[in-house]
C-alpha cells in the first residue's frame, strides 16, 4: 500500500469583477477497488453561497458550487490523502473477440451497463482512422491484455507529449495527424480506437505520482490533472487501467478522481460566470508519497 | 398507392355519415360565398400571425390552414384516445426507470444501446426526481397514420416538447368563425375544456410550492419555427412567455428577472430542447437555456415539463420493444400499435429489413428530425452503397415501413365554379396530444392534421410551408359540443394572471430602447423633411440658403449626415445630393429602423394589437422607403412624411391605449430622454451662425420641435428671440419643449422608484431649475454672442444630464440581465503560484 498526499489548486483570475459564478467540480478522489480516500477537503475562495454534493450517473462524487458575492478571482484547493493498493493483474484474459462478442450479443450485451462505454461519445467517437490505428495491435485470436499493452506502447512511441498544442476539444483524427498531444488526447485516441473495435473503454481523470527528484524514470502528466484509460477485459478481469502517456499499466502510482465516457463527463471543474471579461486560469498539482520519501518530490515535470 | 383509405368516401362511393353535414354546407355555398369565407379565414389568420410574428421572418410563421377539417366519429376517436393515454403512461414509466434504476437494461428488456447510444439520454439528469409528484413526461404527442385497412397506427412518439396544440386551438378558432353554421348543426367536440384542464394542471403542479405559484413557458425566442404557437399558448394558458435572458438560477432555484427583483419560478413548461437547457451541465455552447437549471431540477425546486431528458424515449428504436414493455410494465397489450418499425442493431430485424429493403424507409435511429433513405427510390449503385453503410453500424439505424396515408378532401386553391372541382383528395397524417393531470392523462379531442408531401411524413417540426387542418371529433354527448363563438380567447382570469407577473427587466429594457429609437427616427426625419422642403421649393433664395446651411449643421450634429456629405455650398448639386442620398435611408436610418423592428418583436407581449400593427406599419413603410432608394426630393419628402405619420399614430396609441404601468413608463422614459436630447442637439445645431441671421435659427428650432404652428397662434406677428427659445426650451406646457421632457423623465423615475432608492434624480431637478430660470431676454443686440454661449452651455449640459440618466436607468433596472458565459474547463498548465485562500473549507462528502 502507498499513501499519497494530493494538493490540487485551480485559480481563475477575472479581468472584471464577477457577480455570479456557478461551478461543477469532480475533484474528490474516488473510493474504488484498490483506492481508499482517508480524508479530503475542498477549500473554495471566496466562500460559496452554496455547496451541494451529489453522485452523478457514473458514480463520481460531484460538488455544485455557487458564488454569489462580487469576486475577481475564484480559487479551489483540494487537499486529500489517499491509500492506493491495486490488486495485481494475473493472466492475459480472454481473446479480445470474445469480449467484443459479449458486447454485441445481438443487442443485449453482457453485462449491460458496460455497453455504455462501447457507444460513441462526443470526444471519443469511433472514427475510422482511430479504429484502423488500433486494429494493428489486434491480431485475431489474441488475448486481450497483451494486445492492449501493445496498443498502449504504440501510442507512447508514435506520439510526442507536447503541451499547449491541443485543447480540450481537439478531435482524435487531428491528434492522429499531429502525432502530438497531451495525456487527454492519447486517452481519447485509445478509447476511440477500442470503441471502433467494439470494446468498452472509459476515460479516467486523476493524478499520477511523478517521482520527480527520485532515481529512475519520472512520469509525465503530473503538473496538472492527468488522464488515462480503463478497458473492460471480460468478467474475470473486469476493468483494467492503462496509461498510454507513460506506457504503464495503472498500479499504485495513479489516483482516480472520476470516470466517464470522455473528458466532458469527468471534467475536474467547469463553470459559468456572469461578468468577468477575460479570465486567466492556472492549475497546480502536487502529489507526495507519504510512505518513505523524506524529501517530497517537486511539482510538475518539464 | 391506389389502395389508400379515403376519409370521406367509402369504397362504394357514398359519403361517410360524419362528413355529410360539412359537405352540405360546402356545396350549398356559391363559389362567391365560398371564396368570401376563404378570404375571411385568411384575413383572420394573417391578423393572428401579425399578433405574434414579424413578417420579416416568414420561417417562423405558422403553417397554413386548409379550411376543411379532418373528421372522426366518436367511436373511432375513443380508441385513439385510449391508446394514446396508454402510450403516455408507458413512456413515462420507461423514462422513470431509465433515469432511475435502469432495471429495463439489467433485466434485458431493452437493448442498452437505445439509451447509451442516444444523444437524448442526458446523463446529468440521472437520479434527478421531478418535484411534487410531477411526471417526467407531462405533455405527449403521437403522429398517426391510417392504413389502407382503415386502422390507425402510430408512426412517431413525440416526448421532447411537441408542437401542435397551439396550432390546433388556433385553427379551430379560425374555423369556428368561418363555418359557424356547421358548428351549430354538427356535434363537434370542443377544445376549450382541454385548455382549461391544462391550465389547472400547471397551477396544480405549481401549487404545492407557494401561495402564488409562477408558471412560465420557456421559448427559444422569436426566431424559432414554433414561436407563434408559444405566444398563442402562453396567452391561452395565462402563463408568462419567457426567454433564456429572462431567467436566472440563484442558489438552486429558478427566477424570473423583473423590475421588482427576482421572482421565483415554480413550473417551467419548456419548449427548448433538453440538451440546450443548461450551459453549465448540458451543452456548454447553448444560449437558449438557463445556466444552473439542472441543479435547480436536482434540488426539486422547479418542475420542468417535460422533464429534461424526456426525448430519450421518442426514438423509433424503442418502438419494436414497446408491446413487450406494455405487458411487463402495465400488464396490458398495446392498444394503439405502431407501424412496423425495426431497430437494425439486432440480427433478426436486420435480416427482415434487408430481405425487403423496398418496403422500408431507413434513417438514423437517434435523430429527432430525420431524413430517411428509401432504398426503393435509389439506383442500384446508391442502394449498394447505402446497404454497406447500414451494415457497418446497423445499431445506428431504424427502418420504418413505408407508409400509405389515407386521403382526405382539401379545398382546391382556386375555388372553381364546378362543385366537383372544389375538392382535392390529399394524403394526411394526424398529430394527437395528451396532457397529464394528477396521475391521469387527458387527450385533446381533436388534433393537428398535416397534409403530406414527398417524404415530409417523417418530419417532426411543423414548418411554415406545411399545410395543416383542424380535426373534428363528433361527439355523442351534446353537452360537450361547440357553440360558434371564439373559443380560446384568454379568460379574464388568465389575463389577470398575466398582469400580476411584474414586468420583466429584459422587456423593460427593450421598451425603453424602443421608445428611444422611435423618437430618434422621428427627430432625424423632421430634419430631413425641413431640408427637403427647402430644396423642393426650388430657387433657393437667400433665406432658404441660410436655413439649409443651419439644417446641415444640425444633421451633422445629430449624426444623421456625415460631415463630408454636406461640405459643399448649399446651392451646389453635391450638397443636395448629400441630403437626398442620406434621406433615402443610408446608414443611420437603416440601423435605426432595424433596431425598432428588433425591439418591437422583443417587446411584443407588452404591446396592444393596435400598437403592434402600428409599429409593423411603421417599420414596413420605413424599410420600403430605405429599399426604394428614392432620388427625387419631392418623392423623398412624401415618403418621409408617411413614416412620420406612422410614428405619430404609434405615439398616439401609446398615449391612449397603454395602461399607465411600468411598461408604458419605460417606453415613455425612452421617448422623453431621446426627445430631450434631440431637441437640445437640433436647437444647438440650427442656432449656430451669425447673429444677423438668428431668425433662421429660431424658425428652424420651432420647426424641428414641431412647434411652429403653436407658436404662430400665440405670436402671429413675428419670431421673437426670447419667445421662440422659451417656446422650445423652457415652456413646461409644450410637449415638444426640452423642459417638458426633463420634467417627465424626473416624474417617471420618481413614480418607478416609489420611495425606494434607485436612480439619483438630483441632477435632473437642478437642470429643471436652470432651464426655468435661464434668462432669455436680451436688451442689446451686442449681448447676443455672450448669450448664445450660455445657451450652448445649457444645451450641452442638458444632453450630458439626460445621457447620464439613461445610463443610470440601465444600471438600476437592467444590469442583472447580462448574459452568463461558459468559462470552459480547467485544464491548462500551472503558470503562477496561487495566493493562499481566505475562505473556510467546504468539507462536503457525498
Amino acid at each position: 500500500m502507498t499513501r499519497y498526499a494530493v494538493r490540487h489548486e485551480t485559480q481563475y483570475v477575472y479581468q472584471a469583477a464577477v457577480g455570479i459564478g456557478m461551478h461543477v467540480l469532480r475533484m474528490t478522489p474516488a473510493n474504488t477497488t484498490g483506492q481508499h480516500s482517508i480524508g479530503e477537503s475542498l477549500t473554495i475562495a471566496p466562500e460559496p453561497t452554496r455547496v451541494e454534493a451529489f453522485r452523478d450517473h457514473f458514480g463520481n462524487a460531484v460538488h455544485y458550487v455557487c458564488v454569489e458575492t462580487m469576486h475577481d478571482q475564484f480559487l479551489v484547493t483540494l487537499d486529500a490523502q489517499v491509500d492506493v493498493k491495486r490488486p495485481s493483474v494475473s493472466g492475459d484474459g480472454p481473446a479480445w473477440e470474445e469480449i467484443r462478442e459479449a458486447m454485441r450479443n445481438d443487442g443485449f450485451p453482457v453485462p449491460p451497463d458496460v455497453a455504455e462505454f462501447v457507444s460513441p461519445s462526443p470526444l471519443a467517437f469511433p472514427e475510422g482512422v482511430a479504429t484502423a490505428y488500433a486494429m494493428e495491435s489486434f491480431k485475431s485470436g489474441c488475448a486481450i491484455l497483451p494486445v492492449l499493452r501493445d496498443l498502449m506502447a504504440r501510442i507512447h512511441d508514435d506520439f510526442v507529449y507536447t503541451p499547449n498544442l491541443t485543447n480540450v476539444t481537439t478531435r482524435v483524427a487531428e491528434v492522429l495527424t499531429l502525432r502530438r498531444g497531451v495525456c487527454q488526447d492519447f486517452a481519447h485516441l485509445m478509447i476511440a480506437g477500442l470503441r471502433g473495435l467494439g470494446l468498452p473503454a472509459k476515460y479516467v481523470s486523476g493524478y499520477v505520482y511523478t517521482r520527480s527528484g527520485e532515481a529512475g524514470p519520472s512520469r509525465l502528466g503530473g503538473d496538472a490533472s492527468h488522464a488515462w484509460v480503463s478497458v473492460w477485459c471480460g468478467e474475470g478481469l473486469g476493468w483494467i487501467e492503462f496509461d498510454p502517456t507513460n506506457n504503464v499499466m495503472v498500479e499504485n502510482e495513479h489516483i482516480v478522481l472520476a470516470y466517464g465516457r470522455d473528458f466532458l463527463d469527468a471534467t475536474p471543474l467547469r463553470g459559468v460566470i456572469l461578468g468577468g471579461g477575460h479570465h486567466t486560469l492556472s492549475v497546480g498539482v502536487v502529489v507526495r508519497n507519504l510512505d518513505g520519501a523524506e524529501n517530497p518530490p517537486l511539482p510538475g515535470c518539464s | 398507392m391506389n389502395s389508400q383509405y379515403d376519409e370521406m368516401v367509402t369504397g362504394t362511393g357514398t359519403i361517410r355519415p360524419h362528413w355529410r353535414g360539412l359537405m352540405q354546407t360546402v356545396f350549398s355555398l356559391s363559389s362567391e360565398q365560398l371564396a368570401e369565407r376563404l378570404a375571411r379565414a385568411s384575413a383572420q389568420m394573417a391578423d393572428d400571425e401579425i399578433v405574434a410574428l414579424p413578417d420579416a421572418h416568414p420561417a417562423s410563421a405558422p403553417p397554413s390552414l386548409d379550411l376543411l377539417p379532418l373528421i372522426l366519429p366518436e367511436s373511432e376517436w375513443q380508441a385513439i384516445a385510449d391508446g394514446l393515454v396508454q402510450r403516455a403512461r408507458l413512456l413515462d414509466t420507461i423514462l422513470a426507470d431509465l433515469y432511475g434504476p435502469q432495471c429495463l437494461l439489467t433485466e434485458g428488456l431493452l437493448p442498452p444501446h437505445l439509451v447509451f447510444g442516444n444523444n437524448e439520454f442526458l446523463r446529468p439528469l440521472r437520479h434527478v426526481q421531478p418535484p411534487r409528484g410531477a411526471p417526467r413526461l407531462y405533455f405527449y404527442s403521437a403522429d398517426l397514420v391510417r392504413l389502407p385497412s382503415g386502422e390507425w397506427r402510430v408512426f412517431a412518439d413525440r416526448t421532447q416538447a411537441p408542437a401542435g396544440a397551439g396550432y390546433a386551438l388556433h385553427k379551430r378558432s379560425v374555423l369556428a368563425r368561418t363555418f359557424p353554421e356547421v358548428f351549430r348543426s354538427a356535434p363537434v367536440r370542443r377544445l376549450d375544456s382541454f385548455i382549461e384542464l391544462w391550465r389547472t394542471s400547471l397551477q396544480a403542479i405549481a401549487g404545492g410550492a407557494t401561495e402564488q405559484p409562477r408558471v412560465a413557458l420557456l421559448t427559444p425566442g422569436p426566431y424559432n419555427d414554433a414561436y407563434f404557437e408559444h405566444v398563442f399558448l402562453a396567452r391561452a394558458l395565462g402563463i408568462a412567455l419567457v426567454q433564456s435572458s429572462d431567467l436566472a438560477v440563484r442558489g438552486d432555484c429558478v427566477y424570473l428577472k423583473t423590475l421588482g427583483g427576482l421572482a421565483k419560478v415554480d413550473v417551467l413548461y419548456r419548449r427548448v430542447d433538453g440538451d440546450y437547457c443548461d450551459s453549465l451541465e448540458l451543452r456548454e455552447d447553448s444560449a437558449l437555456g438557463v445556466a444552473g437549471l439542472v441543479q435547480a431540477a436536482r434540488g426539486q425546486n422547479v418542475a420542468i415539463l417535460n422533464m429534461l431528458g424526456s426525448a430519450l424515449v421518442e426514438s423509433p428504436a424503442f418502438t419494436p420493444f414497446l408491446p413487450n414493455l406494455a405487458r411487463r410494465l402495465l400488464g396490458q397489450d398495446l392498444l394503439l400499435p405502431a407501424v412496423t418499425t425495426w431497430w437494425c442493431g439486432q440480427k433478426g430485424p436486420l435480416a427482415e429489413v434487408r430481405a425487403a429493403m423496398d418496403q422500408f424507409a431507413i434513417h438514423a435511429a437517434f435523430d429527432p428530425d430525420p431524413v430517411p433513405v428509401e432504398p426503393a427510390l435509389l439506383s442500384a449503385a446508391k442502394r449498394e452503397e447505402f446497404e454497406a453503410r447500414l451494415l457497418r453500424n446497423p445499431e445506428r439505424f431504424v427502418a420504418r415501413e413505408r407508409m400509405c396515408p389515407s386521403l382526405t378532401p382539401c379545398l382546391a386553391s382556386d375555388v372553381g365554379t364546378l362543385e366537383a372541382e372544389r375538392l382535392v383528395p390529399k394524403p394526411v397524417v394526424l398529430r394527437v396530444m395528451a396532457v397529464w393531470h394528477k396521475d391521469d392523462w387527458y387527450v385533446l379531442p381533436g388534433g393537428s392534421a398535416r397534409i403530406v408531401t414527398g417524404n415530409s411524413i417523417y418530419r417532426n417540426m411543423l414548418r411554415h410551408s406545411d399545410v395543416i387542418k383542424d380535426t373534428w371529433v363528433f361527439s355523442e354527448q351534446t353537452a360537450d359540443i361547440h357553440l360558434a363563438t371564439a373559443i380560446v380567447a384568454p379568460t379574464a382570469a388568465a389575463e389577470t394572471a398575466r398582469h400580476e407577473i411584474s414586468l420583466r427587466s429584459r422587456t423593460a429594457d427593450d421598451l425603453f430602447w424602443l421608445g428611444r429609437y422611435v423618437e430618434r427616427l422621428d427627430s432625424g426625419l423632421r430634419q430631413f423633411v425641413a431640408a427637403l422642403d427647402r430644396i423642393v421649393a426650388g430657387g433657393l433664395g437667400a433665406r432658404h440658403q441660410v436655413e439649409l446651411k443651419r439644417l446641415a449643421a444640425s444633421l451633422k450634429r445629430t449624426g444623421w449626415v456625415e460631415p463630408d456629405r454636406v461640405a459643399a455650398p448649399v446651392y451646389a448639386a453635391e450638397f443636395q445630393e448629400g441630403i437626398t442620398s442620406t434621406a433615402a435611408g443610408k446608414g443611420t436610418m437603416r440601423s435605426c429602423i432595424h433596431a425598432i423592428r428588433r425591439l418591437t418583436l422583443a417587446s411584443r407581449d407588452q404591446l396592444s394589437l393596435d400598437m403592434w400593427r402600428s409599429l409593423q406599419q411603421l417599420t414596413n413603410t420605413a424599410e420600403e422607403h430605405v429599399d426604394q432608394g428614392l432620388r427625387e426630393p419631392d418623392r423623398l419628402l412624401e415618403s418621409l412624411s408617411v413614416i412620420l405619420a406612422h410614428i405619430a399614430a404609434f405615439a398616439g396609441l401609446a398615449a391612449e391605449n397603454m395602461v399607465r404601468g411600468a411598461a408604458w413608463r419605460f417606453l415613455d422614459l425612452g421617448r422623453r430622454i431621446e426627445r430631450g436630447i434631440a431637441c437640445a442637439q437640433a436647437v444647438g445645431g440650427v442656432m449656430i451662425g451669425p447673429a444677423s441671421q438668428v431668425e433662421a435659427g429660431l424658425r428652424l428650432s420651432l420647426e424641428l420641435c414641431d412647434s411652429i404652428n403653436a407658436y404662430v397662434t400665440q405670436y402671429p406677428a413675428e419670431i421673437y428671440y426670447s419667445k421662440a427659445l422659451a417656446f422650445v426650451l423652457a415652456d413646461a406646457r409644450n410637449p415638444r419643449a426640452l423642459l417638458y421632457q426633463v420634467i417627465q423623465v424626473s416624474s417617471h423615475l420618481a413614480e418607478q422608484a416609489d420611495g425606494r432608492e434607485s436612480v439619483d434624480v438630483s441632477a435632473l431637478s437642478s437642470l429643471i431649475g436652470t432651464i426655468q430660470h435661464f434668462p432669455l431676454e436680451i436688451s442689446h443686440a451686442s449681448d447676443m454672442e455672450v448669450h448664445e454661449e450660455e445657451l450652448f452651455d445649457l444645451l450641452d449640459r442638458s444632453i450630458d444630464c439626460l445621457t447620464d440618466i439613461s445610463n443610470s436607468i440601465t444600471r438600476a433596472y437592467f444590469s442583472h440581465i447580462a448574459a452568463p458565459k461558459f468559462t470552459g474547463f480547467s485544464r491548462q498548465r500551472f503558470s503562477a503560484s496561487p495566493p493562499t485562500p481566505t475562505a473556510v473549507s467546504a468539507e462536503a462528502k457525498p
